[in-house]
């Protein structure tokens, strides 16, 4: 029963995943009928595998929602941000009871009922229009608002044959391989001594024999980045409602694989500069248009792999930094003198946003401003033995480029050693 | 040995209803849509086949449809599975060719009656 639980556990976890992506698409795309079908039909599926496996709370959360979405394909609902967001709340509570479950092996006892009594409910006549005057009540026409969409949809390959398997066995796998190619390697330089002729042939193709097999071990840890990044669409979207700005955002190259620890690694930084992207970046629809510019701000997320190197871009068409705002924050905050700044280029006096605690942000918003952050993101990118640079025009927005080393096996660096041995 | 197809697009599905079969000694492969189930069938045909209605690629009606005209197949028992929401569906399944129909979410009682009834087993 565990192992069932688990298995529960994690595809509706990644269903859950497919949904925070899809519904912020269906918000744009309201009229997309087959996708209204893909949401419910997994909606639909979380409610059916919750009743197989007894799990009533969840089974009445996933049914909330599935009642919102038939409302929707039916017409007798609108999707209007309001009833999307209910949906995503709905989502949310699924999300903490999955959390739950997964740390108590159980459901909790408290009851939802408060929450689902604010979604739709089927009434006894079938029909289920209560929740029209609701929203109307709440939210009075708010619907101008703009969110994040995706440009390019997120692929991630579905094979036919796969399975399921447990990192720390893949860890251990890589960690053994390494082992094997240093073992390899020791041997190669005792025969470089000793030149044994009966040895060469056998040794040559245990040489190459580790090379392949450390290539495909490499390539079981390849992850696409966009699962990286497949929570922006919904933090952009939930953040633009909250800071009352338009914001467009632009994913493209999820299908770039990197090794699975750097896509851990990498989630908090990136997920860090988009909400600054927007918290600082993005102006105000007003302030915008009276600068001349299209009243939606853009936030660009970009990855590629360039020879050796992932490259990560992170751009918008915001105000970009704001040099004199950097500066008089650190003659603030007594990090400079007057003296000091005279000689520094603006390049230099860029590179402050790095350091630990510094902020410009006038007021701490729960967005952004807290002080944690660009230090942060930028130790997390060179322990990866990455780095970050950052260029800026400023009033026309800000451009973040991060790079970092593609997976390769170090078979790659010693073939080119031994190549010259000619073995 | 006996074998069956479950074909449903949930992991966690499939693994009950394995079980399940397994405990009434059915060798079980998986399929997570119609498509697949129907390449699987055309290699090697099933004695059993539970079907789900609503999966991507290719949905329980299409598969039952397309399965019923494939030769060879008058032998394949095809228990097609039902939730609340599409229960309309049951009498459009057995028309179409399907030989019972479960309710969602089903246990190992409610399979072994349909199993008795389609005698695949005794007792």
């Amino acid at each position: 029963m565990d192992d069932l639980l688990r298995e529960f556990l994690s595809e509706t976890s990644e269903n859950i995943a497919i949904l925070d992506v899809d519904i912020v698409r269906l918000e744009k795309n309201p009229h997309d009928v087959a996708l209204i079908s893909t949401i419910f039909r997994i909606v639909h599926n979380i409610k059916g595998t919750s009743s197989f496996l007894n799990l009533p709370r969840l089974e009445r959360l996933a049914h909330a929602s599935e009642n919102i979405l038939s409302m929707f394909r039916d017409g007798e609902l609108p999707i209007t941000p309001y009833a999307i967001s209910l949906l995503l709340n709905t989502l949310d509570h699924i999300k903490s009871n999955l959390c739950y479950l997964e740390s108590h092996g159980a459901e909790s006892k408290d009851q939802d009922n408060e929450f689902i009594a604010q979604a739709p409910q089927e009434s006894s006549d079938g029909s289920a229009l209560r929740i029209a005057p609701l929203i109307k009540e709440n939210h009075p026409n708010k619907q101008s608002l703009s969110t994040g969409t995706i440009k390019e949809p997120l692929f991630y390959p579905r094979a036919d044959q796969s399975i399921r398997i447990d990192v720390r066995l893949l860890d251990h796998l890589m960690t053994t391989m390494n082992e094997l190619v240093q073992t390899r390697n020791q041997l190669l330089n005792e025969m470089h001594h000793q030149k044994d002729s009966s040895l060469i042939l056998p040794l040559q193709r245990l040489h190459k024999l580790t090379t392949v097999l450390q290539d495909i071990v490499l390539k079981t840890r390849l992850q696409p980045i966009g699962k990286a990044w497949a929570q922006l669409p919904r933090i952009v979207r939930d953040l633009s409602k909250e800071l009352e700005k338009k914001i467009d955002l632009q994913l493209y190259g999820a299908e770039t694989e990197l090794d699975r620890q750097v896509i851990e690694h990498i989630k908090a930084p990136l997920t860090h500069m988009v909400r600054n992207s927007a918290d600082h970046g993005i102006e105000l629809p007003a302030e915008r248009i009276a600068k001349g510019k299209s009243e939606t701000g853009t936030i660009i997320l970009k990855a590629y792999q360039e020879n050796n190197l992932i490259i990560i871009e992170i751009s918008d068409d915001g105000r970009g930094l704001d040099v004199l705002k950097i500066k008089s924050k650190l003659l603030e905050n007594n990090r400079v003198t007057m003296d000091d700044l005279a000689m520094m280029p603006d390049t230099q006096i860029i590179q402050y946003i790095f350091e630990p605690g510094f902020t410009t942000a006038s007021t701490i918003t729960a967005v952004s401003g807290r002080g944690v952050g660009m230090d942060v993101v930028k130790n997390n990118i060179e322990k990866m033995g990455g780095q970050i640079d950052y260029k800026s025009t400023e009033g026309k927005g800000s451009h973040f480029l991060i790079r970092i080393p593609a997976p390769v096996s170090l078979t790659s660096t010693i073939k080119n050693d031994l190549s010259c041995h000619d073995l | 040995m006996k074998t069956c197809i479950i074909i449903d697009d949930s992991r966690a599905t499939r693994k009950v209803a394995r079980l399940i079969l397994e405990s009434f000694h059915f060798s079980c492969e998986e399929a997570e849509n119609g498509q697949i189930a129907f390449d699987l069938c055309q290699r090697k045909m099933p004695l059993l086949i539970l079907l789900d209605w609503n999966m991507p690629v290719m949905d329980g009606l299409t598969f039952l449809k397309m399965f019923r005209k494939l030769p060879n197949t008058q032998k394949t028992l095809v228990i097609f599975c039902s939730t609340a929401n599409d229960v309309k569906n049951i009498y459009t399944a057995l028309n179409s060719g399907a030989n019972e129909y479960i309710m969602k979410p089903f246990d190992a009682d409610i399979i072994r009656d349909k199993l008795r009834h389609l005698d695949l087993i005794e007792i």
